[in-house]
C-alpha cells in the first residue's frame, strides 16, 4: 500500500522534473534555434562595432623643411546623459572646468541620448581635471588638433581648419584634398565597457594619412618681412599693410604677410579685419609704382629714350578742364629723371608719344588684366577697363597709376618682369606635395609666360629704378651693402567715387641686387598717418627686409 | 567499463569546451594587454610630438628675436665680408686651426694598405641596454 503511494509520488516528482526540463529544453530550442537570427542580430549590435579611423592631416613645411603646421592630440569631452545621475551638479562642475555656460552643459546632459559632445579639443589640464571628477557617464576621446608652432607667422598663407580638420582658408583649404587623407575603418568586437578587443578584429582598413606640403615660403624671410611690416604698421598708425617677397626667377613666394594678422592657434577669437589676405584679395589704385609699366612700354616701343627731355611745366599742366599736378614742381627733365623724381606730367607726356593701344598692350603683358594664378584661394585681379572703355582723359591718368587697379601680388609680378629679364612668371606658394613615406607625388614647376619686354629695356629700367633709390624718391630704400632698384607710390584712395584728400596708400615696389636680382618685393601701407608718402612709409620696410634677406641668403649659401 | 565508455565522450567534449573557453579568455586578456601597451605607446608618442612642437615653438625666429630683444641683445645677420668660407676641411688643435694636410690627417696611398685589418683599431662597442 505504502510502496504503491511512494512509487506514485516518485513518478509524479519525476514527471514534474521531466516536464520542467522539457519546457526548458523547448524554450532553449526556441531561443537558440528558432529565434537564432533575431537574438544574434541584437548580440552583434551590442558587441560588434564599426569605427572610422581618422587619418593624420599632412604637415606643412617651409622651403627648408621647417614645420609650419603639425598635428597634436587633444582630448574631446563627451557624455552619456542616460548614465549621469545628478545632472545639475555635473553641469556645474564641468562648466567651471571648461569655462562654458552651465545651462548649456545642463541642456546637453538632459538630452535623451547615449552620446553628446560637451566640448571638443580641450586643453590637457582641463581634461585631467575632468577625469579627476570621476563622473560616471563623462569621458574623453583623443582627437587630432591642428597646431601652428609659429603662431601668427604666415597666417594668411597657411590658413585655418575647422573642428573636424577640414581646410577653411589659405593653403589648408586650397590643398585640402592632399592634406586631408582618407579615413580607415575597423570592425571589431567590444566588451561591456565598450573597449575594443584587438583579437576580435574582423576587418581593418588602415587610414591613408594626408600628404605633406613643402612651401616656397622661407620661415626666416617671412619672419623678417612680418617684423619690418609690423614696425611700419605701428609707427604710421596704418589701417592695414601688406608685403610680398618673391624670387623673380622662379615665382617662388618667399614671404607674404598682411597686417592686421591673427594667431593661427587661436583663430576663433580673431577680428574680421585680420582675416583678409590683403595682398591677393584687395585691389587698389597703385599710383606712381605703376609708372614702371609706362616707362617699360615707352622704352620698349622706342617712343622715348632715357635722355629725351620733357617740360614738366613747373608742376602744373592744364589739359582742357583737367589740371595735372606734380608733388614737387620740375622744369625740363630727362625721361630717366622723370621716373626718378616721379613726375606725373613727364610720365603722361612720354606715354602720349606711345599712344593708348601700346599702353594697353603692356598693361596686359605685365599681367594687369589677369589673376596671377597663385595657388591660394580667393585671389582677385584688379578691375581694369578694356581699351574700348577708356575715356579721352584715360591716357592722362592711367600712365601715372590712376584709373587702374591692382593687387599687391600683381604688382610683385609686374616688378618681377624687370627683375627677371623681361619674363612674367607665375607665382607659387607650394613647391611639392610629398606622401607620408617621403615620396614626391606632385611637383609644381616654374611657370613662365611669354616675354614682356626685351633685355635691353630690362637693363635700362634697372638703371632707371636704381636711380630712383640712389637719387630719386626712393632714397630711403638705399642699402649700404647692396644696390637696389625700385619705385615709390603714393595713391589717393577712392572714397564714394572721389579721390580722398587725406587717405592714401603708400607703396614701394623694387628688386635687389640690381645687377642680378634675386628678390622682388612689394610693400603697401594702407592709410598711414601723419606721414603717408610711399618713399617714407614703405621704402624703409623694403630696405630692411631686402638687406636682412640678402644677408641671410648669402650666409646660407656659404 | 560500460559506464566509462558512456562518460568518455562527455569528458572529451567537456575538456575540449574548457580548452576553447580558456583560449577565448586568453584572447580577451591579450586584447587588454595590447590595448594597454598601445595606450602607453601613444602617450609616449604624444609626449614626443608635444616636445618637438615645444622645441619648434622655442626656435621660432620671431620668439627668439623678441626674447633676445628683451635682454637688450640686438642681433643682425652677418654682412657680406663677415662670413668666411673655408675651402678645405680644417681641424682645430691646441695650436689653432690648421689644414688637415699640415697635421698629417689626410689619407695617403699606402702600398701595404691591404694588411690594414691586421692592426688593432679603436672600435666603438654598442652599449648594452
Amino acid at each position: 500500500m505504502h510502496s504503491g503511494i511512494l512509487r506514485k509520488r516518485q513518478f509524479a516528482v519525476f514527471l514534474f522534473f521531466i516536464l520542467s526540463l522539457s519546457i526548458l529544453v523547448l524554450r532553449l530550442f526556441y531561443i537558440q534555434v528558432i529565434k537564432h537570427g533575431f537574438y544574434k542580430k541584437i548580440a552583434d549590435e551590442q558587441h560588434t562595432v564599426s569605427l572610422e579611423i581618422a587619418p593624420k592631416r599632412g604637415i606643412i613645411f617651409d622651403r627648408n623643411m621647417r614645420v609650419l603646421a603639425i598635428n597634436l592630440h587633444s582630448d574631446s569631452v563627451f557624455a552619456n546623459p542616460r548614465v549621469i545621475k545628478d545632472k545639475r551638479k555635473a553641469a556645474a562642475s564641468i562648466s567651471r572646468i571648461l569655462g562654458i555656460d552651465e545651462d548649456f552643459v545642463y541642456e546637453r546632459l538632459s538630452k535623451n541620448k547615449s552620446f553628446v559632445w560637451i566640448k571638443r579639443k580641450v586643453s590637457a589640464e582641463a581634461s585631467a581635471s575632468l577625469k579627476a571628477l570621476k563622473i560616471e557617464g563623462l569621458d574623453t576621446i583623443q582627437e587630432s588638433e591642428r597646431s601652428y608652432p609659429d603662431k601668427a607667422l604666415a597666417c594668411h598663407v597657411i590658413g585655418t581648419v575647422d573642428i573636424d580638420n577640414n581646410g577653411l582658408e589659405g593653403l589648408e583649404l586650397y590643398y585640402n584634398k592632399y592634406l586631408k587623407g582618407e579615413p580607415g575603418w575597423v570592425v571589431s568586437t567590444q566588451d561591456a565597457k565598450r573597449k575594443l578587443l584587438e583579437s576580435y578584429q574582423y576587418e581593418y582598413i588602415p587610414p591613408r594619412d594626408g600628404s605633406d606640403l613643402v612651401l616656397t615660403i622661407d620661415e626666416v624671410i617671412q619672419s623678417i618681412a612680418e617684423r619690418e611690416l609690423a614696425k611700419a604698421f605701428e609707427k604710421f598708425n596704418a589701417k592695414g599693410a601688406s608685403i610680398v617677397v618673391m624670387d623673380p626667377r622662379t615665382g617662388d613666394i618667399l614671404a607674404l604677410a598682411n597686417l592686421p594678422n591673427y594667431d593661427l592657434n587661436n583663430a576663433k577669437n580673431r577680428s574680421q579685419e585680420s582675416i583678409r589676405n590683403r595682398a591677393i584679395n584687395d585691389f587698389f589704385e597703385p599710383g606712381s609704382v605703376f609708372k614702371i609699366v609706362t616707362a617699360s612700354a615707352a622704352l620698349e616701343e622706342k617712343a622715348v629714350l632715357l635722355n629725351d627731355k620733357f617740360d614738366c611745366e613747373n608742376g602744373e599742366w592744364h589739359i582742357g578742364r583737367r589740371v595735372l599736378h606734380d608733388h614737387t614742381p620740375h622744369g625740363i627733365m630727362t625721361f630717366k629723371e622723370i621716373i626718378e623724381k616721379s613726375s606725373n606730367i613727364g610720365t603722361v607726356k612720354a606715354a602720349l608719344r606711345m599712344g593708348q593701344e601700346k599702353m594697353y598692350k603692356y598693361m596686359k603683358l605685365f599681367g594687369f588684366y589677369d589673376k596671377t594664378g597663385i595657388d591660394l584661394p580667393g585671389e582677385v585681379a584688379g578691375i581694369n577697363r578694356p581699351i574700348k572703355g577708356w575715356s579721352k582723359v584715360s591716357m592722362y591718368a592711367i600712365p601715372m597709376g590712376q584709373e587702374v587697379t591692382a593687387t599687391a601680388l600683381q604688382l610683385a609680378c609686374a616688378i618681377a618682369v624687370i627683375a627677371d629679364n623681361g619674363y612674367r612668371v607665375r607665382p607659387r606658394v607650394v613647391k611639392q606635395v610629398i606622401d607620408p613615406t617621403g615620396k614626391v607625388i606632385k611637383e609644381f614647376p616654374v611657370n613662365v609666360s611669354a616675354r614682356a619686354i626685351s633685355t635691353d629695356t630690362v637693363l635700362k629700367m634697372r638703371s632707371v629704378l636704381n636711380g630712383v633709390v640712389n637719387s630719386g624718391t626712393g632714397k630711403k630704400a638705399k642699402m649700404e651693402d647692396y644696390e637696389a632698384g625700385g619705385k615709390t607710390g603714393t595713391a589717393q584712395k577712392v572714397l564714394e567715387g572721389r579721390y580722398s584728400q587725406d587717405r592714401f596708400i603708400g607703396s614701394f615696389i623694387g628688386f635687389a641686387p640690381v645687377e642680378k636680382p634675386v628678390l622682388a618685393v612689394v610693400v603697401s601701407v594702407d592709410e598711414p598717418h601723419p606721414v603717408y608718402f610711399g618713399g617714407d612709409v614703405a621704402a624703409p620696410v623694403f630696405r630692411n627686409v631686402v638687406n636682412d634677406t640678402l644677408r641671410y641668403l648669402s650666409s646660407k649659401d656659404q | 567499463m560500460r559506464l566509462l565508455r558512456s562518460f568518455l565522450p562527455i569528458a572529451i567534449f567537456t575538456v575540449a569546451s574548457l580548452m576553447y573557453v580558456h583560449q577565448q579568455v586568453e584572447l580577451v586578456k591579450l586584447s587588454y594587454t595590447i590595448e594597454k601597451k598601445e595606450k602607453a605607446l601613444n602617450v609616449i608618442l604624444d609626449r614626443r610630438e608635444q616636445l618637438s612642437y615645444n622645441i619648434k615653438n622655442l626656435e621660432a625666429p620671431s620668439r627668439l628675436e623678441s626674447a633676445l630683444l628683451a635682454k637688450n641683445i640686438d642681433i643682425t645677420f652677418p654682412k657680406k665680408g663677415n662670413v668666411v668660407r673655408m675651402a678645405r676641411p680644417y681641424v682645430i688643435s691646441g695650436r689653432g686651426v690648421s689644414d688637415m694636410r699640415s697635421v698629417g690627417l689626410e689619407k695617403r696611398f699606402n702600398i701595404f694598405g691591404f694588411l690594414d685589418f691586421l692592426t688593432p683599431k679603436a672600435e666603438a662597442h654598442q652599449a648594452e641596454e
